[in-house]
């Protein structure tokens, strides 16, 4: 047997071809499996998702940089506290 | 992770299936039935799909066809221990109804093919798809290009011999 009559015998594996309702099969199954969308979250989605992450990290670090009306108060209590004992 | 996910987001599946998956269906053609075939490139694809999805492929940095071709030489490793038969019964049908003379080739070189050193037999069959080069092949079964080229060599060889034998017998 010869090299071409092997490539012959290969010829008949590369022939082979699917249904196209089988290439229809695999297309709606992905569709099935994950969403006719290419994308599987809207873009406003991501951004709404990242403008929310931005309000509770700005919120938390202005938070700090004020001292709550707590503290405030705690401190008007010893002045006073101290300004009695010094009278 | 984000932007990775987001890239394989963008890929149009569907035009991707119809590319890939004819050249997917051919390399399991090889050694199995239409319907398993058919059934086996679903299950490929799908897989590929949900990696490219999670971010364990990135198909802007490989060739996508490579990563199927991965994944469906582990298909057809799994599926040949639960379905060891190399022509269903369907397949038999066909071959009744299709051109005579092309099935028995198609036969006679599937019986062929199964008689050969599986790593031979791997890249017989993926040198099916006549778009993989032999560089992707090797990096496929992680082979130096010239232990790829000396298998293709011993597996003509052996085939041959082996499709010489049967006719032969005949």
């Amino acid at each position: 047997m010869k090299d071409q009559e092997l490539d012959k015998y290969l010829a008949t594996l590369r022939a082979a071809e699917p249904h196209a309702a089988d290439v229809e099969r695999w297309q709606a199954a992905i569709r099935r499996e994950f969403g006719a969308d290419r994308r599987s979250k809207p873009r406003w989605m991501e951004w709404a998702v990242a403008g929310l992450i931005g309000v509770i990290l700005g919120a938390s670090l202005f938070g700090h940089s004020n001292p709550p009306p707590d503290e405030n108060s705690a401190n008007d209590a010893t002045l006073e506290l101290v300004v009695t004992k010094l009278n | 992770m984000g932007s990775r996910s987001s890239r394989s987001m963008d890929i149009d599946w569907s035009q991707t299936i119809a590319d890939l998956g004819p050249r997917v269906f051919r390399y399991f053609r090889a050694r199995f039935s239409h319907e398993e075939a058919a059934d086996l490139t679903q299950e490929t694809m799908t897989r590929l799909v949900r990696k490219s999805r999670q971010g364990v492929i990135d198909p802007k940095r490989g060739d996508l066809a490579m990563y199927a071709f991965g994944i469906a030489r582990f298909v057809a490793l799994e599926a040949k221990k639960t379905s060891p038969l190399v022509l269903a019964v369907a397949d038999q049908e066909n071959i009744m109804q299709e051109n005579v003379e092309h099935q028995q080739s198609l036969v006679q070189l599937r019986q062929a093919l199964e008689q050969l050193p599986s790593d031979q037999r791997e890249i017989i069959i993926l040198m099916i798809d006549q778009e993989l080069r032999l560089q992707d092949i090797a990096n496929l079964l992680d082979l130096p290009l010239g232990t790829v080229k000396s298998h293709i060599f011993r597996a003509k060889e052996t085939l041959r011999q082996i499709l010489v034998h049967n006719q032969g017998a005949k």
